[in-house]
């Protein structure tokens, strides 16, 4: 194992116990040096120093260590952590340059408005919505008396005109019948009356008119638009930024992950000032901000793993977000492991109890703001199952315990399906209206757009505070929307294979493999390997090089649950 | 509420109100008086303009000629 820093052949006074390490469970970090720091005396110190006159704390050194076979692996000294100045020595830690632990560092600190500041474009589209507020029964009632009084007043108008209508038509009618002379004064009398109580009528349906087109803009705000993203857009341009390029084969399937920014921006006009038909432009960006679930790509990133039970896989400079078994069933490398108590030449194994759990809790937030996140969506928010046991003799002797919850941070989003019972009392009265206005030339179409009501997103105020996560084609969430978002499809989909009768193992720990460089590097790239003809999982993997030594701990295949627990949905 | 009636009594009112408008017109080709003559053909003028004024929604107008009329009426 040579080192270089700054492409200039070092030699670290810790040499002979640096080795590299690649763990795959939880989080994937590959090639991490086995030390905490590499001591680098002399020259190399020099180098170090020289830099940060220079350049400064503020950026790495670049540092490479080359094994066999050509093999070259990139790092770099990072001298804002770890970084320790001796008279003979500087200690610096190493972090593999274009790696998980580079990416997943910036990631977090990079917020997507900072992005945007920098020029990045993130595509956001339109999300229509209605505003369905929670007080439907008193603006039914308000509309309901509204309607009676104007209908009522509109009816006695009519009748009254038609009564001096009437009057007129005997007046003239009569005297003509009888032979006798018309009296003009009478008839012009009536006419006068005819056409006043023709001014009234005209006045109250004009009135109406105007009332009921004020109180349609406030019973009924106008469908608007929210912006909103899909999540592979955010991670290509997010993953971009960093340099690094996005592929993932679980968003590919399922390309229709969209999320949905609060509504919070500054500068927006307020809903007590404006009409809700006043409002043109959306009310938030399309992509998060600081008031959102989340405002950086690495928290980004860190929900999508809890959502997906997934983790990030890298290659060159791809990272992929893919489920934490991705690499199942792509290995190609075949390793003879030896038994892990050398001395005794005995075999050495636990089971992984640790994963087992008796309740699995999968969970979306709920939005206190958006009423329609506890109605009807609410049954589809969470899903819970429990790992019971099959045939216990003594059930007090049953220890399964231990409870997995899964918190996402986003709040599913309402999708108004059908027109409710206030918009269907409505409709009937505004068809009237719309017949009335058509009667006398006009024309509207309020019955019309009460009847589009439907087929979108629907919240209950202007303003909500939770992030939202859409399934959105088009802008809009399909009727079976709820079969790819709701919290038992994550289940279906992603974390049933959390469940022990699919998860069970026997782990092997630091057993001595016998592996070349090129055997190590491949690893990193699938850390799915065939061990005794058994497909297992490696949970690291250390290769010291000036030893000879490589060790790993991995996942054998067990069948310990299998007909002794079961995995029961609780809701 | 009785939507089907109130949709009748607004139609049977246009049906008056293209019937008036039909009415005043022939009462003034009766009128003989000038004075009578020029009254009519206001209230003639004015009926038309309602009907106007109501399709344009004009309020203000309508209100106009409601205190206009209701001296007359008085």
């Amino acid at each position: 194992m040579r080192h270089f820093l700054n492409d200039i052949e070092i030699s670290p006074r810790n040499r002979d116990s640096i080795g590299i390490i690649s763990e795959f469970v939880d989080e994937i970090r590959q090639l991490k040096l086995t030390t905490e720091s590499v001591i680098l005396p002399n020259e190399a110190r020099d180098i170090v120093l020289d830099h940060i006159q220079t350049n400064g704390l503020f950026e790495g050194i670049p540092y490479r260590i080359e094994l066999n076979d050509g093999i070259t692996i990139n790092y770099y000294a990072d001298l804002l952590s770890g970084l320790s100045i001796q008279s003979q020595d500087i200690n610096v830690s190493l972090t593999k340059r274009k790696s998980h632990d580079d990416f997943v560092e910036k990631a977090i600190g990079t917020s997507f408005d900072l992005m945007v500041s920098e020029g990045v474009v993130f595509n956001t589209f339109n999300v229509p919505y209605f505003v369905i507020q929670d007080d439907q029964i008193s603006k039914g009632i308000t509309l309901s008396i509204s309607i009676y009084i104007m209908t009522q007043e509109v009816i006695r108008q009519a009748q009254e005109l038609t009564e001096a209508t009437t009057d007129l038509i005997k007046a003239v009618t009569l005297n003509v019948g009888l032979g006798v002379s018309v009296d003009w004064g009478d008839v012009i009398s009536l006419a006068i009356k005819v056409l006043f109580r023709l001014v009234l009528f005209a006045l109250l349906v004009v009135a109406l008119l105007k009332l009921a087109s004020q109180m349609f803009v406030l019973c009924f705000p106008p469908k608007r638009n929210f912006k909103a993203t899909k999540f592979k857009e955010l991670l290509i341009k997010g993953c971009q930024y960093l340099g690094y390029q996005f592929e993932s084969t679980l968003l590919d399937e399922n390309p229709n992950w969209t999320l949905l920014p609060v509504p919070l921006i500054k500068d927006r006009k307020s809903i007590f000032e404006y009409l809700p038909d006043e409002f043109f432009a959306p009310f938030n960006t399309g992509y998060p901000g600081t008031s959102d679930s989340v405002s950086t790509l690495g928290q980004f990133i860190d929900t999508l793993k809890t959502m997906f039970n997934a983790r990030l896989f890298f290659k060159d400079n791809v990272v992929r977000l893919e489920r934490r078994d991705y690499l199942y069933n792509q290995s190609v490398l075949n390793i003879e492991a030896s038994l892990p108590l050398q001395p005794e030449r005995s075999d050495q194994y636990k089971y992984n109890t640790d994963e087992v759990w008796k309740r699995y809790y999968i969970k979306y937030a709920l939005d206190s703001n958006d009423t329609h996140s506890l109605d009807k969506i609410y049954d589809f928010h969470d899903a819970e199952y429990s790992t019971e046991p099959l045939n216990a003799i003594n059930n007090d002797l049953v220890t399964i315990k231990g409870l997995n919850q899964v918190n996402i941070p986003y709040c599913l989003g309402a999708r108004k399906e059908k027109l409710n019972w206030f918009e269907k009392i409505a409709k009937e009265f505004f068809q009237d209206l719309d017949a009335v206005v058509g009667l006398f030339g006009g024309s509207s179409n309020y019955a019309d757009i009460i009847g589009e009501r439907k087929d979108a997103l629907m919240i209950s105020d202007p303003y909500f505070t939770i992030t939202k996560v859409l399934y959105t084609s088009g802008g809009k969430q399909q009727s079976d929307y709820l079969d790819y978002i709701s919290a038992t499809a994550l289940w279906d989909k992603y974390h049933y294979i959390n469940a022990i009768t699919e998860n069970a193992f026997e782990i092997r720990e630091n057993v001595r493999v016998r592996i070349t460089d090129s055997d190590f590097v491949n690893l990193l790239e699938n850390n799915y390997v065939e061990i005794d003809g058994e497909l297992c999982e490696l949970i690291d993997v250390t290769h010291i090089d000036e030893s000879h030594d490589s060790k790993i701990s991995y996942r054998f295949p067990s069948d310990y649950a299998n007909g002794k627990v079961q995995i029961k949905k609780i809701n | 509420m009785d939507f089907n009636k109130y949709r009748e009594n607004i139609e049977k009112m246009k049906q008056n109100l293209d019937f008036v408008s039909e009415l005043n017109r022939d009462i003034f080709k009766e009128i003989q008086d000038p004075l009578n003559q020029k009254e009519y053909a206001q209230i003639i003028a004015d009926t038309d303009r309602t009907i106007e004024l109501m399709k344009k929604g004009d309020l203000n107008e309508l209100h106009n000629l409601q205190k206009r009329y209701a001296d007359k009426n008085s």
